[in-house]
């Protein structure tokens, strides 16, 4: 259909290879002519398609009239260049904050655009690669906070790809844009395979079991409820009473505990095993299980809540990924 | 969240309210500029399919079905091909593409389709031109320029706004900081001439003199108040008497009407562009340039007997100047004219003498009888020709409404009513002449104009419309002979709206035209201003190519590449200077407060000497830190920590910015370091 889609498309990759390599990671980035990139839009170049047939008409017909205007919109297409780039140019873009999330889900990043003067700054379309894109409009001076969702493909550090901030406003006929490659301290988590039917390894236990085993429960003494603590375990006598708010614990508390082994998934890659670690670790905190982490050269001890899963998915998330230069995870 | 996306992604190439509001508008304008040279049904049918794009969007009507849409298109093109003969013309060009525009938004909901609508409103905007090159009009292109701009802005407008003029207001903006640019392009850009010969808009009458005369013709001119030319003289305007231009040179007679002959053999008609063998030029010549309005025929006007060096214009053997083409457009030709000449001095060829002597048979039984008899009388030319002159001022009128004529015009004409316009005069005494034997011929084109007072340019106006004759001399030549100046000796002082001002007849055609009004100061003037206006646009817009070389030489003074950088360079500054301003005045209002700067330069003073400034850190807690680090130091870093604290913060504090000035220039961390 198109004999220079080929064409097109090396051309778009080179542009793209010589692009990321000029892209740095940065934790701050002030948009200027150093970073931005500006070329005709598809319209652009149907204008100067446009300005060709006056100029043809004028010439042809010896009309200096046809001229002015041929000149009129040449000079308006060239302003243009200097209007849209205005459109970008002068903003300073920051990383505020990620979500850490699981593999394939989109990570919401908030951004923060900030410029000194008020300035009207409209259509400001912001994509992490291979995500949708999002319309943004400025307008006061300062920090305007805007959440773009990035899409994951790998866990590890949170890095989502190029983020692509474009414009054609005002007139369409040029399109400005920057890459900017954020990193974060957020963390992708592998995605959760289910995986129900795994042998108990040394001392571990499938989910279920504690909660059932009501009879080896053996009470010792009761200490402060801390938040984060599950419910199943609060002192309910005690509270009922307005003695406060208890906890209860039990003895020999290991035979209960759940243990998220590396060495249960034997025979599997890595990323499968990290994916039922996942599985199971969400499983245990949703049963209120109380569980344990056990990875290669890494003990997690036993407890439960919402710091504690989060502290177990981040050791996934992490296991094997180098603290400096994590893999990238960005998608497509 | 797919769905989100999709939305996202439908917002993005919809078309917003604002945008369908700003293409209509668009639209609507480009038929108005152009309803004179479209045909009616195009119009309306246009103005019906904004009308329903309207009524489409509220909802009222539904979206026209597939086999309507093709009948509509089926219906233009037949209609198209109906109302013109041939596609490749340039109005059927400009109705084809408004009946595809106004079909086109029928179905137009895409941001893409609208962009392409707007370059097609561009496109028949700027077509305007070719059809008319005068003043106004091109303001109204302009115009209409402007809003189509507004709608390519407003078609990238945030969905979510409602009908705003705001689109308007960028464009414009843009639009003005294009203007330096233009001018500077339109100054430079060569003009290479045209690469194929091109269809020319029929839509115009011809107008002015035309190719041949008969009674009343002239008289007809005399209604119109229409410019026909301009002239610039390069040097002082000739005498009023001298400003006979001539167009047209009409040699057959058939009774009723004058026609121009063609000549042949030896004889042949145009000249070569040196050939003057026929001619004996006196004296030195006089330059001027001519400014054509449209005609739509090929006569041009000068001063005999003229010379050209002009591409394109031919010079014939009885010393006019032809155009090759139809004059479509306003345009410039420069002439040199020797008026002191002799014309074909050395004699007529022999069938050339038989043309300009030759009458038809069965007309003017009286004229031919009482001339033979007057020559027979008077043999000798010069003197017969004064003795019809002295005929025609014994009891001659001169009159804007002559009575109508028979069969025999000249006989009704020189024997019974006597009264005419120039035609009559021209018609008669030529044909007396020949009657009696002598060659003549009558010659049509211009007599005068207005000599604008400051300005070294005549305006010559239809109703300066005069024919004249020209009678053959042996051994002198061509001699002009003007039998109207025997009747009304005035017309050849006095312009015709001096003569007729008051009469029925003239400007009949144009009621209020101005010209009615000469006699109030305030209208004089303006007319004249007017006047020169429209010789400048002339000259220097229109006919640009010809001063371009000399405008730039004057401007840059010399043509050469770096030159003409510069003048883009200075386009662009000029472009600039509005946001170049904006910044100097924002960065001026943003610059720190005198006191700040200084404690800044104190700090960066510190910062060289390796003791930097933590964040957060007040400027008494960093020197007290320095003053602990340092103690060489102390005294000095204290003293201007609590001089800035005071003056900054204590408002009882008598300012003592100067102090503080001078203490953080001569305060020195790295030599008092050097020295301890």
């Amino acid at each position: 259909m198109d004999p220079f889609f080929g064409i097109r498309q090396a051309v778009r990759r080179r542009f793209r290879r010589w692009a990321e390599r000029r892209t740095k990671t940065v934790s701050e980035c002030r948009l200027n002519h150093r970073r931005l990139y500006i070329l005709p839009s598809k319209a652009g170049l149907g204008f100067l398609v446009l300005v060709a047939a006056l100029w043809l008409l004028g010439t042809n017909y010896e009309n200096n009239l046809v001229f002015i205007i041929c000149f009129l919109l040449l000079s308006f297409w060239v302003v243009s260049i200097h209007i849209t780039h205005g459109t970008l140019s002068g903003l300073t873009v920051k990383p505020v904050r990620a979500e850490s999330v699981f593999k394939g889900e989109a990570a919401a990043v908030e951004l923060c655009f900030s410029q000194d003067r008020p300035r009207r700054r409209e259509q400001i379309s912001l994509r992490f690669a291979g995500g949708d894109s999002q319309v943004i409009a400025l307008d006061k001076a300062g920090d305007t906070f805007v959440t773009v969702l990035a899409p994951t493909a790998r866990r590890g550090y949170l890095a989502p790809g190029l983020l692509t901030i474009e414009s054609e406003y005002p007139v369409g006929l040029m399109r400005v844009w920057t890459h900017i490659r954020f990193r974060f301290d957020a963390a992708v988590y592998p995605a959760p395979v289910r995986d129900e039917a795994r042998p108990t390894g040394r001392g571990g236990s499938g989910e279920g079991h504690y909660a059932g085993a009501t009879g080896s429960e053996d009470f010792v003494a009761l200490k402060t409820f801390e938040a984060g603590e599950s419910l199943r375990h609060v002192a309910w006598k005690q509270y009922a009473r307005e003695q406060g708010l208890w906890s209860k614990q039990y003895a020999d508390p290991v035979e209960r505990r759940t243990w998220v082994d590396w060495d249960d998934y034997a025979g599997m890659d890595t990323e499968q095993r990290l994916a039922r670690m996942s599985w199971k670790v969400c499983a245990s905190e949703a049963n209120g299980s109380v569980y344990g982490l056990r990875l290669p050269g890494f003990e997690l001890q036993p407890a439960q809540g919402a710091t504690h899963l989060q502290t177990a998915l981040r050791r996934l998330a992490l296991y094997g990924v180098d603290e400096k230069n994590g893999a990238g995870n960005e998608a497509g | 969240m797919k769905k989100t996306g999709q939305e996202m992604k439908r917002a993005e190439w919809q078309l917003s309210r604002n945008g369908l509001f700003w293409v209509l508008f668009a639209f609507a304008v480009v038929v108005l500029l152009h309803m004179e040279y479209l045909p009616p049904w195009i119009t309306v049918t246009g103005l019906v399919c904004v009308l329903w794009r309207i009524l489409e969007y509220r909802g009222a009507v539904p979206f026209p079905p597939g086999p309507l849409k093709a009948l509509l298109v089926a219906g233009c093109v037949a209609g198209l091909a109906l109302t013109y003969p041939s596609l490749l013309a340039l109005e059927p060009m400009l109705s084809m593409l408004v009946a595809g525009f106004g079909l086109k938004l029928l179905e137009m909901h895409h941001k893409r389709d609208a962009v392409v609508l707007v370059y097609v409103a561009l496109f028949a905007a700027a077509m305007g031109p070719v059809f008319s090159q005068d003043i106004p009009g091109f303001i109204g292109v302009l115009l209409v320029c402007a809003v189509a701009a507004a709608a390519l802005v407003s078609i990238n407008q945030p969905k979510a706004r409602g009908l705003s003029m705001g689109p308007a207001v960028i464009a414009l903006k843009i639009l003005a900081s294009a203007v330096p640019l233009m001018l500077a392009l339109f100054l430079v850009m060569p003009r290479l001439g045209a690469f194929w010969s091109i269809p020319v808009p029929k839509h115009q009458a011809r107008t002015g003199v035309s190719d041949s005369m008969a009674p009343g013709e002239f008289s007809e001119l005399v209604g119109s108040d229409k410019v026909a030319f301009r002239v610039r003289f390069d040097g002082e305007v000739p005498a009023r008497s001298m400003l006979y231009w001539r167009g047209l040179v009409f040699s057959d007679f058939d009774g009723r009407e004058w026609t121009q002959a063609d000549f042949y053999g030896s004889d042949h008609l145009v000249m070569d562009t040196y050939d003057y063998s026929h001619v004996e030029r006196l004296g030195s010549p006089v330059s001027y340039t001519v400014t054509m309005e449209p005609t739509h025929r090929r006569w041009l006007f000068a001063l005999s007997t003229p010379g050209t060096t002009e591409r394109g214009v031919q010079r014939l053997r009885d010393s006019r100047l032809v155009n090759g083409s139809r004059i479509s457009h306003r345009r410039n030709y420069e002439f040199r004219s020797w008026l002191d000449h002799r014309l074909e001095p050395g004699g007529l060829h022999s069938y050339r003498q038989r043309l300009e002597t030759s009458l038809p048979a069965g007309f003017n039984p009286e004229t031919v009888r009482i001339a033979r008899e007057w020559a027979r009388e008077t043999p000798d030319a010069d003197t017969l020709i004064r003795r019809v002159l002295e005929l025609y001022n014994r009891s001659f009128v001169y009159t804007l409404e002559p009575p109508r004529l028979g069969r025999h015009t000249v006989d009704e004409f020189l024997w019974q009513t006597q009264r005419g316009f120039c035609e009559h005069f021209a018609s008669s005494f030529v044909f007396f002449m020949r009657a009696a034997g002598h060659p003549a011929r009558v010659v049509g084109g211009y007599l005068g104009g207005e000599v604008h007072p400051t300005e070294e340019f005549v305006t010559v106006r239809q109703y300066d419309a005069h024919a004249w004759a020209e009678v053959w001399i042996e051994g002198i030549g061509w001699v002009r002979v003007d039998p109207t100046a025997a009747v009304a000796p005035e017309r050849i002082e006095m312009s015709l709206a001096d003569l007729f001002g008051d009469d029925e007849g003239f400007l009949a055609n144009s009621q209020f035209s101005p010209l009615r009004f000469r006699n109030f100061g305030l209208v004089n003037w303006f007319i004249l201003q007017r006047d020169y206006l429209d010789y400048a646009w002339a000259t220097w817009v229109l006919g640009y190519e010809r001063q371009q070389a000399d405008v730039l030489n004057r401007l840059l003074g010399g043509i050469d590449a770096p030159r003409l950088g510069l003048l883009f360079l200075a386009a662009a500054l000029v472009t600039l200077l509005p946001y170049l301003v904006v910044r100097f005045v924002n960065r001026r209002r943003d610059r720190l407060e005198p006191t700040d700067q200084l404690i800044l330069r104190f700090c960066r003073k510190l910062e060289r000497a390796g003791l930097p400034r933590r964040t957060g850190e007040g400027i008494l807690d960093f020197a007290r830190r320095v003053a602990a680090e340092r103690p060489q130091m102390a005294n000095e870093v204290l003293a201007i920590a609590n001089t800035y604290a005071m003056q900054r913060y204590d408002e009882r504090h008598p300012p003592r910015r100067h102090e503080l000035k001078m203490m953080v220039r001569r305060f020195n961390p790295a030599k008092k370091v050097t020295h301890s």
